[in-house]
């Protein structure tokens, strides 16, 4: 079967601290003042003292129905084999169609490349050699997993089994491959 | 070795925007010399440089006036005008990045290479200058342009605004004629 | 013409460089041996400096050049994860505005003025200004500040050598107050807590989720996802509270809070008698403390529901001995905060969770094993660097702050640590004595002590202030010398014991060479500068491999074996809990002989007389119109150490002031709006963060930042010095006391 690399996040272990911000930022040589990834909090929310807050990773969703990969005309935005979302840098010419069809808010222009950027999964510089994307490698709280859900065996798939996952934004029909487990999250 | 006023030039520059000196500043006045000797149009930055000469002789107050301006200017804390390319060149804001991996490299191709004393790092804006001062002597013309366009123009493109429209005295008059010289 | 000789002199006289100012630095080579520099990618094991936590690291080193920070995956306590601040070490070693030379004042102080100079010419400067203020003075005339780390010990030699006894770490405006009950209680501060075991965690103001510790982090979610409850004492709603049940208790009741607790489980008989019987002494003259010390009692105290205090007590005993109650970090917030830490150790004791999961334990450094036959083998002890030395000359007087004297207050204060706070004081008021010279390595008194006027007050009082450090701090900024520390990227230190459950020990290694020249490791600068104070004796080592051989000789461990893999643990030792198979087993923590734990303190009650036990203070609480004032962490920045660090600042340059919104609507305060916040004589600007996550009689904001050095040029001038607003006090153990301010807030 073919693969599908896909993140999970457990937002009950994520305690906001950025490490995966700043990792991914050096892995991925991000310009200053630009991110591919950012862990924002959500609320607090309530009345004092009954109040919630928790953080949720923002990124590249890496969509099967992609819709990016659909609007760029130069076929610089493209599927891989195991269904990661990447942007060819050399084929990118900047025409900002993708920025504007995701609903993400994902995608931003490298100001060092000139070219439309994104998280990759780290799939060229990590994923290849085995290991997981940067972000996951380094998260503190041990909310992130990655790995091939085609794979029952994986540590991503088993989470996907034991827990209920949510996607972002599924109205759009996107169907994303980074899942939200709620599980536990006051 | 035929004597070359480029290589003086750029030699001129290198000292100045090195660490302050003795040897240097208490001769600041044969470099405003030179400079207008061979540089045209220089008038305004000339007259603040002569005024600054004669307010302050040669000796410490001279020196600790220019070591006033060039720590925060250059080398410690608030930095105004980072003195490293790759600063400007390199993405990140950080010195160390491809921009002096480049210069580096270049120097090496001319048969130099940062000495093991070497108090700076190698895209400083004033060891660029030295290189180019020693291009000038050794006659590599060459070399000389190839290396002013591809990495000394772009790197005065940015920072000699910031030295020259800053406040602080002799480096940015400084900064003004080299830039009607490099730049103009 | 002049200038024909000036610069050609130089262009065509030398040979192939340049020999003329600052010049020269360029050279001509051959290019077989710029090939032989080729160097291709490689991993490099150390210890992480961000913060002090000093968590393994692995630097990916490309082309001699730091691309990433990442954990080190073989270090099971991290699972190969570092912080944000871990990761973000890079910027720090390559910011173009670190402290490139050694530089001395030439204007006023304040002002800004410095020229550069050789290391000689700044070690001579140093040198004959110690020797004047030792003339005139004695050399107690001269104290010492530094942050605790592995290398502040060759700092502290220079004090050794020349017999002043004033040496101070930053802890009292920290830590200070839990070391004093640990030494207090256990004879010895090295106790640690096993979180991850844990079956229910209290925490009162400990931000493990903000001020984050990676293992500790680690522990503590595991203990969560396991169902351990964990229950977050905190006026604010902290990160760390949103993970647990917050209980917003008022500001400096936190130990009405744990005497009532007390007072529930004796009457409820939930505690351990077997392990008071057998391992603590005093407990009677805790039970008679307590005895009034109700539910009722404590919910007027602390504000909190009585209900709530039985619950969480029930719950909470229900699990032991797998349970605990932490005993705190940054812990300075009210005079006495020391009895408070006391009485959270002396409820531990009372669930028995000494040496078993989920309890506290003494940490199990090569040391501590050697009395236990089945775990002796798994580790031998290093030793000492520093080689031969001839005897230190004794202080002719006693510390500042008296610390350390049996039978006097001073007991309280941990000797290694010092109250810190009393170094203005006595540059201001010459009582006991006037100290006259300040050296400060890697410490920033400014924004890290309180009442930063006062201390920069203090500063012009003094003949020679000295600052070493990685960046133009606040403090430097003041100093007549400021010395260019290398950073721990590019430095060796001492052995790092980072022991836990089994031995550890870490490594911190240069990863790569230094990246401005003419900055030096701590240790160098200190042996160099007492070479030149003619007291070079005192350092006899070559450099930091020789000493760092000399330490690992007698533990057998090679040092190139540490230099591979950045940190050494038992390979096959499993955590040692000294009653984990037998509840009567010998577990006296290390240093206390006669192995009891002392719930009733001689010390204490020999030095304060009905100080024995813990005794609740009545604190005031804020007026009308008035607001506790509380700081603290977060999980983008150490302290005062990181707020200037490129990407650390890009994250987050600014702090806020934390207003609850019921009374911020009060004083027609929005969120956004720009305040004014008073304290006594002292003003700060600032911006209200209106919010619901804060009891509405308090005010918070992150420590370190509103930078009065231009020197920190990112970080300058914004947010809020909390520092600035909060008097300089000295609590009864030697801490800062920063809870106690109560502020006015105004819009503006």
């Amino acid at each position: 079967m073919a693969k599908q690399y896909a993140m999970i996040v457990q937002v009950a272990k994520c305690i906001g601290c950025q490490a995966c911000t700043v990792a991914c930022k050096f892995q991925n040589e991000v310009p200053d003042g630009q991110y591919r990834t950012k862990t924002p909090a959500i609320g607090p929310k309530g009345t004092y003292p009954n109040l919630s807050l928790f953080f949720e990773k923002e990124a590249c969703q890496m969509c099967k129905n992609a819709p990016c990969v659909k609007v760029c005309p130069t076929r610089a935005s493209y599927k891989n084999e195991d269904g990661v979302v990447l942007v060819d840098v050399d084929k990118c010419v900047g025409c900002k169609y993708c920025m504007t069809a995701c609903p993400y808010d994902a995608r931003f222009t490298n100001a060092k490349t000139g070219a439309v950027d994104k998280c990759s999964f780290c799939y060229e510089i990590r994923v290849g050699n085995g290991q997981k994307p940067a972000c996951v490698s380094t998260c503190v709280g041990g909310a992130l997993e990655f790995g091939n859900i085609n794979d029952s065996n994986s540590d991503a798939a088993k989470l996907l089994a034991k827990y209920k996952a949510q996607v972002r934004k599924p109205e759009f029909g996107t169907i994303p491959n980074v899942y939200y487990i709620y599980e536990g999250v006051k | 070795m035929k004597e070359s006023t480029t290589a003086e030039l750029y030699l001129s520059f290198a000292t100045i925007f090195h660490r302050p000196h003795p040897e240097v500043v208490n001769h600041l006045e044969e470099l405003i010399e030179l400079w207008e000797e061979e540089i045209p149009d220089i008038m305004e930055p000339l007259a603040a440089l002569k005024k600054f000469c004669q307010i302050y002789a040669p000796g410490e107050t001279r020196i600790n006036t220019l070591w006033e301006h060039y720590i925060p200017l250059f080398e410690t804390g608030s930095v105004e005008a980072p003195p490293f390319a790759s600063i400007y060149l390199s993405g990140d804001g950080l010195v160390l990045g491809t921009e002096t991996i480049a210069v580096q490299t270049f120097y090496n191709s001319a048969g130099y290479a940062m000495g093991e004393k070497a108090e700076q790092l190698p895209d400083h804006l004033a060891i660029e200058l030295e290189f180019l001062a020693l291009l000038a002597r050794d006659g590599e013309e060459v070399l000389l342009e190839n290396f002013r366009q591809k990495h000394l123009i772009p790197f005065l493109t940015k920072i000699l605004p910031r030295i020259k429209n800053g406040s602080r005295p002799v480096y940015s008059s400084v900064a003004q004629i080299l830039q009607s010289w490099q730049l103009g | 013409m002049r200038r024909r000789q000036f610069l050609k002199g130089a262009l065509y006289g030398t040979g192939s460089m340049i020999a003329l100012g600052g010049c020269g630095s360029l050279t001509k080579v051959d290019q077989k041996t710029l090939a032989a520099n080729q160097i291709a990618e490689k991993t490099v094991y150390s210890t992480c400096e961000m913060c002090t936590s000093r968590c393994t690291m692995a630097a990916k080193v490309r082309d001699g050049k730091v691309i990433k920070i990442e954990g080190n995956p073989n270090d099971s306590s991290t699972a190969g994860t570092v912080c944000a601040r871990g990761s973000a070490g890079v910027s720090l070693l390559y910011d173009p505005q670190r402290i490139k030379k050694p530089m001395i004042r030439t204007g006023e102080r304040g002002t800004g003025k410095f020229k550069e100079v050789s290391w000689d010419e700044a070690y001579t400067f140093i040198a004959d200004k110690v020797t004047q203020i030792q003339q005139n003075y004695g050399p107690e005339a001269i104290a010492f500040a530094s942050r605790i780390n592995p290398q502040d010990a060759f700092f502290r030699q220079i004090a050794k050598a020349i017999g002043s006894p004033n040496t101070f770490s930053h802890e009292a405006t920290c830590p200070m107050t839990k070391t004093t009950a640990l030494e207090m209680t256990f004879g010895n501060p090295w106790i640690a807590a096993d979180y991850g075991n844990a079956k229910y965690i209290i925490t009162s103001g400990r931000n493990f989720f903000e001020g984050i510790h990676v293992s500790m982090v680690k522990g503590v979610m595991k203990a969560v996802q396991n169902g351990a409850k964990l229950v977050v004492l905190d006026p604010r709603f902290s990160v760390t509270a949103a993970k647990g049940e917050w209980v917003p208790i008022k500001g400096a009741t936190d130990l009405a809070f744990f005497m009532a607790m007390a007072n529930i489980m004796i009457k409820e008989n939930l505690y351990d008698k077997d392990f008071i019987e057998n391992y603590t002494e005093g407990f009677d003259k805790w039970v008679e403390a307590v005895k009034d010390k109700t539910p009722e009692w404590a919910e007027k105290e602390t504000g909190i529901p009585k209900e709530k205090i039985i619950e969480i007590t029930r719950d909470f005993a229900a699990k032991r001995p797998n349970a605990l109650v932490e005993f705190g970090w940054r812990t300075p917030w009210t005079p006495n905060d020391y009895q408070c830490r006391r009485a959270i150790l002396i409820i531990n004791l009372m669930m028995g969770n000494w040496e078993v999961p989920g309890g506290y334990y003494q940490k199990k450094g090569a040391g501590v094993l050697q009395p236990f036959p089945d775990q002796a083998g798994y580790a031998k002890p290093t030793g000492g660097g520093y080689g031969p030395m001839p005897p230190a000359p004794k202080p002719s007087k006693g510390r500042i702050d008296g610390a350390g004297v049996k039978g006097t207050p001073g007991i309280l204060i941990p000797v290694a640590d010092g109250a810190v706070g009393q170094i203005p004081e006595s540059i201001l008021t010459e009582k006991p004595y006037a100290i006259k010279g300040w050296l400060v390595h890697r410490f920033n008194p400014v924004i890290s002590m309180t009442e930063s006027e006062r201390i920069i007050e203090s500063f012009k009082k003094l003949d020679l202030l000295v600052t070493c450090d990685v960046y133009m701090t606040d403090t430097a900024y003041y100093s007549d010398v400021v010395l260019p520390e290398c950073t721990y990227l590019e430095r060796y230190e001492p052995i790092i014991d980072q022991s836990g459950l089994i031995p550890k020990i870490q490594l911190r290694q240069p990863v790569v060479p230094l990246v401005y020249p003419d900055t030096k490791p701590a240790w160098l600068i200190y042996k160099e500068l007492g070479q030149k104070m003619g007291i070079g004796d005192f350092f006899s080592f070559k450099d930091m491999e020789e000493f760092l051989e000399r330490q690992l000789k007698p533990s057998g461990i090679a040092f190139d074996q540490m230099k591979e893999k950045g940190f050494w643990s038992p390979a096959d030792m499993k955590p040692f809990y000294m009653r984990g198979k037998d509840p009567k087993a010998p577990a006296a923590p290390s240093l206390n002989e006669k192995g009891k734990m002392h719930i009733f303190s001689h010390e204490i009650e020999e030095a304060i007389p009905g100080q024995g036990i813990p005794v609740y203070t009545k604190y005031p609480q804020p007026g009308e119109g008035e607001f506790r004032f509380v700081q603290g962490k977060v999980a983008v920045h150490t302290n005062a150490g990181t707020h200037n660090v490129p990407v650390l600042n890009e994250l987050m340059p600014t702090n806020s002031l934390w207003i609850n919104s019921v009374s911020a609507t009060k004083l027609g305060i929005k969120d956004g709006d720009n305040i004014v916040i008073t304290a006594g004589k002292y003003e700060h600007k600032g911006v209200a963060k209106v919010t619901e996550a804060i009891r509405p009689d308090t005010v918070f904001c992150y420590h370190g930042f509103g930078r009065i050095s231009p020197g920190l040029k990112r970080a300058y001038g914004k947010g809020i010095n909390d520092n600035k607003l909060i008097p300089n006090a000295i609590g009864e153990s030697g801490n800062v006391v920063t809870s106690m301010t109560f502020v006015k807030i105004r819009k503006v």
